[in-house]
């Protein structure tokens, strides 16, 4: 054989032979213990971490909790009215109503509340000495606030002032979030079910107010939020100045408060069982597949692969073509409301300038019966006009 | 002395001008090959598969071919140069400068290879107010448990990153005779991230308190894949507790055995300084009109065990101090309006080889310029001969 071939057909050899060059270059036999070889003691200078976090607090998440079932003593002559995303349970009587609210964290604590009720009958807010005066007692096995104010009553609109109306109200705060019993009516009417109304408080049973699941930031509802009123349904413009959107809203959706983190929010109607509301976030919001599965996460229903995101439908939106995400199951939302069985339809459209989400969420027929009024809406959205 | 037979064949062999072309050319397919990964898998994936690797399994459709990876083939080629340009070459005046770009060559190899072993490479972000006495790695993780001990510091046991990436359906059983529990590790997860169970779906992995870690693909910037894997911690008596553990995981778990706090955290890899930096003031200059910047810097005060001392480090001006450089790598958050609050990045690197490829360029450069220039000298010799 010649030199040079020789030398060229040593070469496989060569690379076997080298195996010694493995243990430089490294790749360790695998094994299934480990003695820890390496101790350091620091001194650190950034934040000391937090002890005993919980897992949700640790991964900056809300976990779903089981629903759990209230139970109550509707009093003698009461009617149930059904319950809604922010009320847990309803209730009336001639012209007067009752509804428990829960909430998730403290709802904006109890001098916000106490305040926020005083403002809707046009009384002076109160200081906070004046606040700890009021009277005190145990809601739901919890230490509670129990409020008596009359005024004239005119709800979060703010229109339709009702002179000589009462209101009477619980208000607790526990680690399991906020509670709220709240009657108004006619004074007159509301002296008369005063008795009834401290019966049902004491009827009600478990019912702890859930932690909602949301494990990404940038939706959270600012601080002194409530859901526990009639919307204000005013005109609805069609666009928002802020962020340069515009949109068509469907016919009989109404638009609800402003939010903090929503460019706007429509309840699909007037018992308002789904909502709908657009988002707006820099870059890609966390990415498409991430956002996907958050929102399915919140119903309960399985994470998507990357695979399956190709097959879901889509919507021309905002001059791109907007992915349509579906779910059902019982919805965990992020400021505590629990609903059994809950309805999601969502549309995610990814532009140059940010990502744009549009999220329905209610109870499953509400959403299901919105549809079509939803993919509208979708494609109704565009620049500012 | 007259060489056995077979010794004299594998020193033919290790100093033949055809396994240099053989080892370049194989370079040059790695190179190739890896380039086009690199659309797919990121630099990071790619430097390990195709040029940190011993061997490795080139897919071509349904058909996997082994290759020989970056490490075999550059360490053959360090033999080769050592023993075909050194060794076995005949040494003269002539070849004096052939073989002085070999030793450039030798040297440009060695440095890399000292780069691989024994390099850090990370950074240090934060804000203005903030401060850093080590620096995270981009790519690598760690699993520390820690406990703060009497005078307030904190003594920390470490887990590298190759023993976390074993930890499969099999656990890794974790253990040191200053601890007071075992610690089992399971289900890692290269890039993962938490989602709520729920009730319309099984799941393959443990759920831990309604949540289980959700595997995602690997991203193609390896730097942004988020690790996670399930801890579960053994006490002394037996009892077990189990977690979930993410590598962004805002706080610790925490751990109580006999009588003290543990904490059990998975994180990027970091770094000792031997030094303090301490973030004065962040500072950027947009082009005008745009979002990008023309120019940015921080004001830095560096801090050791007796003095401190300002600096500035701007892009191309780097902090070196303590056989560390910092440089000033970028900036965040990218969408940040005008006014808001921005983190600045200093990347560092801890690399005993930092000058070497200069020296090698400069040793490669001195030999070329001797070979050719004495050529020429023989050239213009022999064409003045013949005029």
């Amino acid at each position: 054989m010649p030199k040079r071939g020789r030398a060229l057909a040593g070469c496989p050899a060569t690379l076997l032979g080298l195996a010694g060059w493995t243990g430089v270059v490294g790749c360790g036999e695998p094994s299934s213990s480990y003695s820890i070889q390496e101790v350091r003691v620091v001194q650190r200078v950034e934040e000391a971490p937090h002890w005993n976090a919980t897992l949700a607090e640790r991964f900056a998440m809300r976990v779903p909790q089981p629903v759990r079932k209230l139970a109550w003593e509707t009093p003698a002559g009461w009617s149930e009215e059904p319950p809604t995303n922010m009320r847990s349970a309803s209730f009336r009587v001639g012209d007067v109503e009752c509804y428990l609210t829960e909430l998730g964290g403290d709802g904006g604590g109890l001098a916000a509340n106490v305040n926020r009720w005083r403002s809707q009958l046009g009384l002076e807010l109160l200081e906070p000495e004046e606040i700890g005066d009021l009277d005190s007692g145990q809601f739901m096995g919890e230490a509670a606030t129990l409020v008596d104010f009359e005024g004239t009553y005119s709800g979060m609109s703010g229109t339709d002032p009702r002179g000589g109306y009462r209101l009477v109200g619980w208000l607790s705060f526990a680690d399991q979030g906020a509670r709220f019993l709240k009657m108004t009516g006619p004074a007159e009417q509301v002296a008369a079910e005063l008795d009834n109304f401290h019966a049902l408080a004491r009827s009600f049973r478990s019912g702890a107010a859930t932690a909602a699941a949301d494990p990404h930031a940038g939706h959270d509802h600012g601080p002194g939020e409530h859901h526990d009123e009639p919307v204000s349904y005013g005109d609805s413009p069609s666009s928002d100045p802020r962020t340069g959107l515009g949109w068509s809203a469907p016919s009989g959706w109404l638009r609800a408060p402003e939010r903090s983190m929503r460019v706007v929010t429509f309840h699909t109607d007037a018992s308002r069982t789904a909502e709908c509301y657009v988002t707006l976030l820099g870059g890609d919001g966390g990415g498409l597949l991430d956002n996907v599965n958050r929102w399915r996460g919140q119903l309960g229903a399985p994470p998507l692969s990357a695979g399956d995101l190709r097959e879901l439908e889509t919507v021309d939106m905002l001059g791109v073509e907007g992915v349509l995400v579906e779910a059902t199951g019982s919805y965990s939302g992020m400021s505590g409301e629990q609903v059994e069985n809950a309805g999601l339809l969502g549309a995610v459209a990814t532009l140059p300038e940010g990502t744009v989400f549009v999220k329905m969420v209610g109870e499953r027929e509400a959403v299901q019966a919105a549809g079509p009024a939803f993919r509208e809406f979708c494609r109704s959205l565009g620049a500012a006009r | 002395m007259k060489l056995a037979p077979i010794g004299a064949r594998l020193l033919g062999l290790f100093s033949s001008l055809g396994l240099s072309c053989v080892l370049l050319c194989t370079l040059g397919l790695l190179t190739w090959l890896g380039t086009l990964a690199q659309v797919e898998h990121g630099l990071y994936e790619v430097q390990k598969k195709y040029f940190e690797s011993l061997f490795l399994l080139q897919e071509v459709g349904p058909v996997s071919i082994p290759l020989p990876g970056g490490g075999v083939v550059m360490g053959l080629l360090f033999l080769n140069l050592i023993i075909g340009g050194l060794i076995r070459m005949r040494r003269s005046r002539a070849v004096a400068g052939v073989m002085l770009t070999h030793v450039g060559i030798a040297l440009l190899l060695v440095a890399g290879f000292v780069k691989l072993r024994y390099s850090q490479d990370g950074h240090v972000t934060f804000y203005e107010g903030e401060s850093a006495n080590h620096f995270e790695s981009y790519f690598r993780w760690e699993l520390v448990v820690w406990r703060e001990t009497d005078d307030g510091s904190y003594q920390e046991f470490l887990v590298p990153d190759e023993v976390l990436r074993r930890a499969g359906d099999e656990p890794v059983r974790i253990t040191s005779a200053e601890l007071p529990f075992e610690l089992e590790l399971s289900h890692w997860m290269g890039n993962c991230a938490p989602m709520p169970k729920g009730p319309m779906f099984e799941v393959d992995v443990p759920v831990v308190e309604g949540v289980f870690l959700d595997e995602k693909p690997r991203a193609a910037k390896a730097e942004q894949n988020l690790a996670g894997t399930y801890a579960r911690v053994v006490h002394a008596d037996g009892r077990r507790e189990e977690t979930a553990l993410w590598g962004v995981q805002a706080q610790p778990w925490t751990v109580s055995a006999a009588g003290e706090r543990w904490a059990v955290d998975l994180r990027k890899e970091r770094y000792p300084m031997p030094f303090t930096v301490r973030l004065e003031d962040f500072m950027k200059e947009d082009h005008p009109g745009t979002n990008m910047p023309s120019w940015f810097s921080s004001d830095v005060t560096v801090s050791g065990d007796e003095s401190s001392r300002p600096v500035r480090i701007s892009m191309n001006q780097p902090l070196r101090d303590g056989g560390l450089v910092l440089y000033q790598a970028s900036w965040g958050p990218s969408n940040a309006r005008p006014g808001e609050r921005l983190f600045s990045t200093l990347a560092v690197v801890r690399n005993p080889a930092d000058q070497w490829p200069l020296y090698a360029c400069i040793v490669i450069a001195l030999g070329l310029v001797a070979h050719f220039a004495k050529r020429l000298v023989r050239y213009v010799r022999v064409e003045v001969g013949r005029a």
